[in-house]
């Protein structure tokens, strides 16, 4: 699994979930292409969106990530990163 | 009145055929001529109460025949389809406890039981009163695990008094008698006197072949329902009662039956272990998807979880008890526990009760799907799914989560010529369904089924890239 679907991965969860602003933004794009990064404060992310996530990485990336995770997180770079380090620890890497 | 009496009496009655099939027409007289012979040889190679006989036969008129000797001696009888494979048919035998295995022509030579030759000798015929055996009836399960469900005569016949539509008429079932549903209902249509139509060699048009036999009851399994309709224009079997077996036959289909082969659709709710429970006739098809009133002498409840009973309109488990249930699994204690308890059958399926008593299924209790606390069915994910115009059949399935309990997924077959993609159709499975949505829909040429037409979501649940799941 590349950064770039992992990115894409996140995006369409978000997108899924119907997180305002994030579905119609030009950052959206600039994610997903690794140029920028998103700050979470910038979007609305509910409980509901963050169980999303949460889905949306376990189906897609096999790897758990619980909501209590993402208390802490300030960025979608960092649940990219914190994503990316699971499947490599699943993968032995 | 036994099964045996009751065949004596439409021979008095000297009205009607028993069966017909192509080039073939039977008499009551001569088909309980048949039997009757059959019965003697039977009993004079020693078959009679307490022996089990496994039936070998693909020949639908001589094992619908061979069915009903073997009743009359007071043996327990089980299919072993030809179409089985023989080691399958070993490990049924010895499950069932078979002791013989009857069949036409050359005995299979893999087989290690007793083979006894369908007898055609003469032999002295058994007396009138006689005990009566039965049929161990093998359930088609979803879950890899198959029940077999024993079924005496006497039983058989309580299950028959409610398919009264037999009574005079002509069934057809296109599949082989070899199958359960089939075996079922041609010896309920028996009972109760209607004309047995059995198929033509080789393949055949359903349609004509129904005009050509003057069927009256045409009884499918929703697969084989949903193929015809798809091929047939304008009422093409007008008249004919469609007999659709299935919990959730969605609405659209039951449209699709309605206009292009008869207004006299019956969807039929049931089971192996009770018989027919309830049907939706013409005039009771509507976005309910109910599968009708539950019929006379069969007491049906929807219960919660701590098997209290619930308000109308709400979904709970099914329960129900009435006469000529079958009370146990033949080698499943377990199950047996699970499914007969407190004096009721529990056929896993949820369901609800509208408030004019309409039953309409929900889907099995075992394919609810719990994600984080929320019960989604799969029914719902699957008539959702199959209400978009691409979608010819939809099954949904949870995969088990270990941080959010199950995650609904969907697998889907799209119609000839629909176009969607999977993104596609899990935003408009999102945009219906809200939280309640598939998070994950994958597209196949074709969803596995088994061969009663049941989709086995046990082999999607493999396709999925993180299968987790224990469906």
């Amino acid at each position: 699994m590349t950064e770039a679907e992992i990115r894409q991965v996140i995006s369409d969860a978000l997108v899924y979930a119907a997180v305002p602003l994030f579905a119609e933004s030009a950052e959206q794009s600039d994610f997903v292409a690794g140029r920028r990064d998103v700050r979470l404060d910038e979007f609305e992310i509910d409980s509901l969106a963050t169980m999303e996530l949460c889905i949306a990485i376990e189906l897609n990336l096999g790897v758990e990530i619980v909501p209590g995770d993402l208390t802490e997180i300030a960025t979608l770079g960092d649940i990219v990163a914190l994503a990316q380090g699971r499947v490599n620890v699943e993968a032995g890497q | 009145m036994g099964y045996a009496a009751r065949l004596r009496d439409y021979v008095r009655r000297g009205t009607g055929e028993a069966v017909v099939a192509e080039g073939i027409s039977l008499s009551w007289a001569d088909m309980l001529g048949r039997v009757e012979q059959g019965a003697a040889g039977l009993a004079a190679a020693g078959i009679g109460p307490g022996v089990v006989v496994g039936v070998t036969i693909a020949d639908e008129v001589e094992h619908f025949v061979a069915c009903l000797a073997l009743l009359r001696v007071g043996a327990w009888q089980i299919a072993l389809a030809t179409h089985d494979p023989e080691l399958e048919r070993q490990a049924i035998a010895a499950r069932a406890g078979v002791t013989h295995v009857l069949h036409t022509g050359s005995a299979p030579t893999a087989s290690v039981l007793p083979h006894l030759a369908w007898p055609r000798a003469p032999a002295a015929a058994l007396p009138d009163e006689h005990p009566e055996g039965g049929v161990m009836l093998r359930t088609s399960g979803t879950t890899g695990t198959m029940n077999i469900v024993p079924l005496s005569a006497a039983e058989l016949c309580v299950q028959a008094d409610r398919n009264r539509e037999y009574d005079g008429g002509r069934l057809f079932r296109p599949a082989s008698i070899e199958h359960n549903n089939s075996e079922r209902h041609r010896l309920y249509c028996a009972a109760l006197g209607g004309t047995n139509v059995f198929r033509p060699p080789g393949a055949f048009d359903t349609i004509a072949y129904c005009r050509q036999m003057g069927v009256t009851t045409l009884d499918l399994a929703l697969m084989q329902a949903v193929d015809l309709a798809a091929k047939a224009r304008g009422e093409a079997l007008a008249g004919v009662d469609i007999r659709v077996s299935g919990s959730a036959v969605p609405y659209k289909v039951r449209r699709q039956i309605e206009q292009n082969l008869s207004r006299r659709l019956f969807v039929r709710y049931g089971s192996t272990e009770s018989g027919t429970v309830s049907f939706a006739g013409p005039g009771e098809h509507d976005a309910l998807e109910s599968v009708g009133h539950v019929v006379d002498g069969i007491a049906l409840q929807i219960v919660d979880a701590a098997d209290q009973p619930v308000p109308a309109g709400q979904v709970g488990h099914i329960r129900m008890r009435g006469e000529g249930f079958a009370r146990s699994y033949l080698d499943g204690a377990e199950q047996t526990a699970r499914r007969f308890r407190d004096g009721w059958y529990w056929p896993g399926d949820m369901g609800s009760l509208a408030v004019d008593g309409r039953l309409t299924i929900h889907g099995r209790a075992d394919d609810m799907i719990n994600l984080n606390g929320v019960n989604i069915f799969t029914a719902e994910i699957e008539g959702a799914l199959e209400a978009h115009p691409a979608v010819a059949a939809a099954a949904a399935l949870p995969l088990d989560s270990a941080v959010h309990g199950q995650i609904p997924v969907a697998a889907v077959e799209l119609r000839s010529g629909g176009v969607a993609t999977e993104r596609e159709l899990v935003a408009y499975a999102r945009e219906h369904l809200a939280l309640r949505a598939p998070r994950r829909i994958i597209i196949l040429d074709r969803l596995p089924r088994n061969d009663q037409g049941k989709i086995l979501r046990r082999e999607i649940a493999k396709l999925f890239p993180n299968p987790r799941s224990k469906s």
